[in-house]
């Protein structure tokens, strides 16, 4: 049993290590130290239905977020794009795809109504935990609907600085 | 009403120029701890209190000269207090005292001053250090007695509110102890830090120096609210102070420590910056009413900051100014384009045509120049295009539908409006004035060779008098349209107001006058006869416009 166990871990820790963002360690004076820790953190030691990829750029980075509950069999993707001046901001964060969520915090375009995304961000925050976050928020919902003010939200582009955002629910 | 004037010669300017004096010979006035007693108890201006307190203050600080000199303020005065509870009203024009408010201006620096004596006291009574203090004072918005009440009650849930529990319980800061190398930071993920590279604030959350300096650095580059900011762990309620600001980040705490002066000041409801563009001036009023003058020449109500408006009120002249962002558009457009038609008074506008008017409402013909019936119109009266007849209005006060009185009630909002908005006007054109007076004085003086600079000076105060009435007459028209009418008060009233306006027409008509025609003498009584009719009216208001 035990024995299994360590073969799988290592065995998916052997995959991670193929990412080519993380073959070559980065020492620590560059900007993308931190990015390539959260990764390989990330990458060895996934939450339970979530999955990240990175493309070729280190600060993109799609999260595959399976749905629980009333989002039973449901996948979802967020892109999560860490800025320059990450982890002094927020990265940015929104669903992407044909499937956005239908939960009261998420708008049509994808943007995630979120306090950590704006004034509850604090840089010692990483990627992961965002995205566990709104992993939570999401299992937790007991129905599915829009926010109230959706309608605003259309042809908005997301993403962006939520800089000025009012939270409607602390709870979130 | 001409024994009273005699007892009420009072120059403002005087004011002004005795509290820049004090200011100058009694520094010690601002620091001096009395002085944050009788602050604090009377920051809440409960009006009716601020009566009472007025003598309080004036045992508390035997340096304030014009409370000792009146500690008992006469029964007129004081019924007009309660009247207009809420009132700044004119009291610096007509107070017996010179300045029963404690009316003071302070720089910045004198500001900061008492701010830290305030503070000093707290760390004293209470055993913690000034940062500390700092915060908590703060958060009970600077009222010592609120703050002592909360902490005896319950001393660990004030500091747990105000975000400084493990300041006050923990071991401190500064850097963190633990193994020499190896130290991780959790902002920028290196681990190979030596120990004194970490600084944690006495919540133990350590961080790399270089990431508290970005934090500090973008924390302070978002504005004021800086000074709320907590530590860099997510959800750590730690709040940060001046001793981390210096310690990390040296250079941005000045511009920290402004903006936790400007918090300090915002939350004072006695005290206000000058909103002069620039300016950097406190003023401050021991019971939050009163006008000042700032040494850059901007007045203004230390309630509510705008320029000062006895008689009307701070709440009033807020109701008046929305009203009017609202509908001065509005009506000025109506009253631009429209007249009402002279029988059925529906409003109506004429973008076209010739002057003979058929109303659509009641089909009416009349002339749009006079506004009588088109019948008696003709060649004799000039025309389609002209009419030489005179015009006439009326309205039937009767009329009671709902139209009827949304109209009547647009008409009168747009009767005070038009002349609060005249007298605007000419108020701006008199600042204007007042700018080409000293060419005017160099002129007069220049034309008479056995004129001193001090001969015509008379034109110059003669134009700030006339800026002043100007003021006044505007803010009565709001003070008009607030008033409700008892006992005939309204009527007399606008008595004073028309006798103030009819002087100061006649002052503005004399002050402009060409320099060759003018008479000196004429100039200068019209400016005392118009200061004392301001006086008056404003005086009639103070004391509750004869109701007691």
């Amino acid at each position: 049993m035990a024995s299994t166990n360590s073969s799988t871990k290592s065995k998916s820790s052997a995959r991670a290590l193929k990412s080519p963002h993380l073959a070559q360690p980065l020492s620590p004076t560059s900007s993308n130290y931190r990015l390539q820790q959260e990764l390989r953190s990330f990458l060895l030691s996934p939450p339970p239905d979530l999955k990240v990829s990175v493309g070729r750029n280190l600060r993109i980075w799609h999260v595959k977020l399976t749905g629980r509950n009333v989002y039973e069999g449901e996948v979802f993707t967020l892109r999560i794009k860490y800025s320059n001046t990450y982890p002094r901001d927020p990265p940015s964060v929104y669903f992407v795809g044909d499937n956005i969520p239908e939960h009261e915090h998420v708008y049509s375009n994808g943007d995630i109504c979120l306090s950590l995304l704006g004034s509850g961000w604090s840089p010692n925050l990483t990627g992961q935990g965002i995205a566990v976050s709104i992993q939570s928020i999401l299992n937790s919902a007991g129905r599915k609907c829009r926010p109230i003010d959706n309608s605003g939200s259309v042809g908005r582009k997301p993403g962006e600085s939520q800089k000025d955002w009012i939270y409607h629910d602390d709870n979130c | 009403m001409s024994d009273s004037e005699d007892d009420y010669v009072y120059d403002y300017s005087d004011a002004s120029s005795d509290e820049g004096d004090e200011m100058k010979t009694s520094p010690q006035q601002a620091k001096s701890p009395q002085e944050g007693d009788s602050d604090d108890e009377d920051r809440k201006p409960a009006a009716k209190k601020s009566m009472d307190i007025r003598g309080e203050v004036g045992v508390k600080t035997p340096s304030s000269k014009n409370a000792n000199a009146n500690p008992n303020a006469p029964p007129a005065h004081g019924s007009g207090r309660k009247s207009y509870d809420h009132s700044p009203t004119g009291s610096d024009y007509l107070s017996p005292a010179k300045n029963p408010d404690g009316l003071k201006l302070m720089e910045a620096e004198q500001v900061r001053e008492e701010m830290h004596s305030l503070v000093c006291e707290i760390t004293d009574m209470l055993g913690i250090s000034e940062a500390v203090a700092t915060v908590l004072m703060r958060m009970h918005k600077w009222n010592k007695e609120a703050l002592l009440n909360a902490y005896m009650n319950d001393s660990n849930a004030t500091l747990s509110k105000a975000g400084v529990l493990s300041k006050v319980q923990g071991e401190g800061g500064g850097a963190t102890s633990g193994s020499g190398t190896g130290n991780t930071c959790n902002i920028c993920c290196d681990d190979d830090f030596a120990s004194d590279e970490m600084y944690a604030m006495s919540c133990g959350h350590s961080f790399c120096r270089d990431c508290w300096r970005g934090f500090l650095h973008s924390k302070v580059g978002d504005g004021p609210s800086c000074i709320y900011a907590t530590c860099p762990a997510a959800g750590c309620p730690e709040v940060i102070t001046e001793v981390e600001v210096s310690d990390v980040s040296k250079d941005v705490l000045p511009k920290f420590s402004t903006y936790q002066l400007r918090s300090y000041v915002n939350l004072n409801k006695l005290a206000r910056w000058c909103p002069g563009a620039g300016c950097t001036k406190v003023a401050s009023s021991k019971t939050g009413f009163g006008n000042i003058k700032c040494d850059c020449g901007n007045e203004f109500c230390i309630r509510c900051g705008l320029e000062p408006h006895s008689p009307v009120t701070c709440p009033d002249l807020a109701k008046w100014e929305e009203k009017c962002q609202n509908e001065s558009e509005t009506a000025n457009w109506i009253l631009a384009n429209t007249k009402k038609c002279p029988k059925c008074f529906t409003r109506i506008e004429k973008n076209q045509g010739c002057n003979h008017m058929v109303c659509q409402q009641c089909k009416f013909e009349f002339c749009w120049i006079c506004l009588a019936a088109w019948n008696e119109h003709g060649a004799s009266t000039g025309g389609y295009y002209k009419c030489n007849k005179f015009a006439s209005e009326g309205d039937n006060p009767n009329d009671q539908s709902d139209a009827a009185k949304a109209k009547r009630e647009l008409d009168r909002y747009l009767h005070y409006y038009q002349r609060f908005h005249a007298h605007g006007q000419a108020q701006k054109f008199a600042k204007k004035q007042l700018a080409q007076t000293e060419q005017r004085m160099v002129q007069l003086q220049d034309g008479n060779s056995d004129t001193s600079w001090i001969d015509v000076q008379f034109l110059k105060t003669a134009t700030e008098q006339l800026i002043e009435c100007r003021r006044v007459l505007k803010y009565t028209y709001t003070f008009a349209y607030y008033l409700e009418d008892k006992d005939g008060i309204k009527e007399r009233f606008e008595h004073h107001q028309e006798m103030l306006e009819k002087f100061t027409e006649r002052l503005s008509e004399l002050s402009e006058m060409d320099l060759e025609k003018m008479d000196r003498t004429d100039v200068v009584n019209m400016t005392r006869v118009v200061d004392k009719f301001v006086k008056n009216i404003l005086k009639y208001v103070d004391e509750g416009m004869d109701i007691d």
